[in-house]
């Protein structure tokens, strides 16, 4: 299936750019680890090293996928298949995130493991629940990106001023009830921050089942604007000529 | 018909790059689209491959309309750019291939030996998997046209495909696609190389500012250049002035360019004949060329 297919292939090719790798899930994780290492590190904030990283990690790598294949001339053979090119798009950022998810784990367990620190998971399986849906919610994030950025010249650009304020309205940093009153709300469509509340209730052992109903609701609409916007992307393309093969 | 075109237009802003066009190409024909830079042949090529909106008119591929019916198109069209982009650099060469073909809707099952056979088609079995960024831009080609074909297309689109090449390889990418041709293949070929053109094409279309100029024979396109083939005549001292040459006078040294309509025994004769008592050091003939016949139109 063209899916897979498009998965295993972007895994491929970020495995070819490894360094980039190694920036964003090992690199990235660990500064974000010596950072709060400074006080004990609790399951909350190693939660929210995990997130920040993804989340930084999707902007750079999930998000950036249509645009960079657009730069190399590699979108206008993709929409020339048959296939559906919203799966391969969907492959994509899925293997982006899973491989990005699955390195940032890795660095974050084996630097725990290393430095002495036991971090204590309350309901595994919930936390396992929910990191999967922070894969799930990143393909969303990095799909729905990802077409927005095609329409674009300044994607690179916009993807660095999306990083802090989400980070932000996620309640990463700081709780969100911090935040000023009026900003609050826009906190509600950011799907990362129902995320990371559910991940934090099943470390503690209080798994908010709101918060992961939440999550999943968003991700979905993630998906469908996602898809809204790349029909969008692709039509412009067509009535514009804006996709070259040279 | 493989390829049928009505009318068809597309201005961007107030540019007319295509006006109007119309053309038939028969299933198995290859035709050959000439015309200066920005006549609109990329235009043609990018609505037939169904990436670019016409703005008024229609065509169809194998019956199926670019519009409507641009995922049937799509399956029936192979297409192939030059240029450097389009490629996976950091994959190897059978990665970016095998990836390509699932797209255009290969399935898994016999997927290898298809991509090992297309690139051993195109000389790349050595090559296969080193990364596509350390290929020279021959084997890019190569793999570009690899990719085109790998899903056995009815109708190839192909647009300069040998721009950048040497000659060798440029040879190389033309023997290819006349093997292609073997199998019923239609080729709609655009290209500044006149050789792949004389080589390759049964017909050719001329585009002018976005119009059919021209639609003809090989044979007969080039036959409109008037003339069959160009003598040319170099010596010194006084020289001769037959009818219809033009003669270039350099101090003491003189060249005659003369185009006849036809060059045989007779022909040959006249000449001498002409030339007798002269001071001829040098005499040469070149068959016309499709490049004569292009020059020709394109200034007109
Ligand atoms: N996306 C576009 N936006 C604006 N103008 C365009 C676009 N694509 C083509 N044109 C214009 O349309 C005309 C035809 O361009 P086209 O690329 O089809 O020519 P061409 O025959 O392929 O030329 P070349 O031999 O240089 O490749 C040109 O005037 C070109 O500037
Ligand atoms: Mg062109």
């Amino acid at each position: 299936m063209i899916f897979f297919a498009a998965m295993r292939h972007q895994m491929a090719l970020m495995r070819a750019s490894w360094q980039f790798l190694v920036l964003l899930g090992v690199l990235q994780p660990v500064v974000y680890l010596l950072i709060v290492l400074s006080s004990n590190p609790t399951a909350a904030t190693v939660t929210a090293v995990m997130l920040m990283s993804f989340w930084g990690s999707t902007v750079w790598s999930g998000a950036g996928i249509l645009r960079r294949e657009k730069m190399e001339g590699t979108l206008a053979p993709t929409m020339l298949g048959v296939r559906d090119p919203r799966l391969v798009l969907l492959g994509k950022t899925t293997g982006a995130s899973l491989l990005i998810l699955v390195v940032i784990s890795a660095t974050v367990s084996l630097f725990l493991l290393l430095s002495g620190h036991a971090v204590v998971i309350a309901m595994p399986f919930w936390f396992a629940v929910g990191l999967a849906l922070v894969a799930v919610t990143g393909t969303a994030a990095g799909f729905l990106l990802s077409c927005l950025f095609l329409l674009s010249r300044y994607g690179p650009q916009l993807s660095a001023l999306a990083v802090a304020p989400v980070t932000l309205l996620s309640g990463l940093l700081i709780p969100v009830s911090v935040l000023p009153g009026w900003i609050q709300p826009l906190s509600w469509v950011i799907n990362l921050r129902w995320v990371q509340e559910f991940l934090g209730g099943a470390a503690r052992g209080a798994p908010d089942f709101t918060a992961l109903g939440l999550g999943a609701v968003l991700t979905v609409v993630y998906f469908v604007l996602g898809a809204v916007a790349f029909e969008r992307v692709a039509v412009l393309a067509r009535k514009e000529g804006t996709l070259d093969l040279s | 018909m493989s390829i049928v075109v009505e009318g068809l237009s597309r201005s961007f802003g107030g540019v007319r790059a295509l006006d109007d066009v119309s053309f038939e190409v028969a299933s198995g024909e290859v035709v050959a689209l000439l015309g200066v830079n920005g006549a609109g042949k990329t235009t043609l090529t990018k609505i037939l491959s169904t990436l670019l909106l016409p703005g008024g008119g229609s065509a169809r591929i194998m019956g199926h309309d670019v519009v409507g019916e641009a995922k049937a198109c799509r399956s029936v069209t192979g297409v192939v750019f030059g240029g450097d982009g389009g490629l996976y650099g950091r994959l190897s060469g059978r990665d970016n291939l095998r990836f390509f073909a699932m797209l255009a809707g290969l399935g898994r099952r016999g997927l290898r030996a298809r991509v090992d056979d297309a690139l051993e088609r195109v000389g790349l079995g050595a090559a296969a998997d080193r990364a596509v960024q350390t290929y020279s831009k021959g084997m890019r080609q190569r793999l570009h046209l690899a990719v085109g074909f790998i899903a056995s297309p009815q109708v190839l689109l192909l647009d300069e495909p040998t721009v950048g090449l040497d000659v060798i390889e440029a040879q190389r990418l033309r023997d290819t696609v006349r093997d292609l041709r073997t199998s019923g293949l239609t080729v709609l070929l655009t290209s500044h190389l006149l050789v792949d053109v004389e080589q390759l094409a049964d017909r050719v279309l001329l585009l002018q500012d976005g119009r059919i100029a021209e639609d003809l024979p090989l044979a007969s396109f080039t036959g409109l250049a008037g003339y069959a083939a160009l003598v040319v005549v170099r010596g010194r001292g006084p020289h001769p002035v037959p009818r219809d040459a033009t003669v270039a006078v350099d101090g003491d040294t003189w060249e005659l360019s003369l185009r006849v309509r036809r060059w045989d025994a007779s022909v040959f004769a006249e000449l001498g004949q002409e030339l007798a008592g002269y001071e001829v050091s040098d005499l040469s003939v070149r068959e016309v060329r499709l490049e004569d016949a292009f020059t020709k139109l394109a200034t007109a």
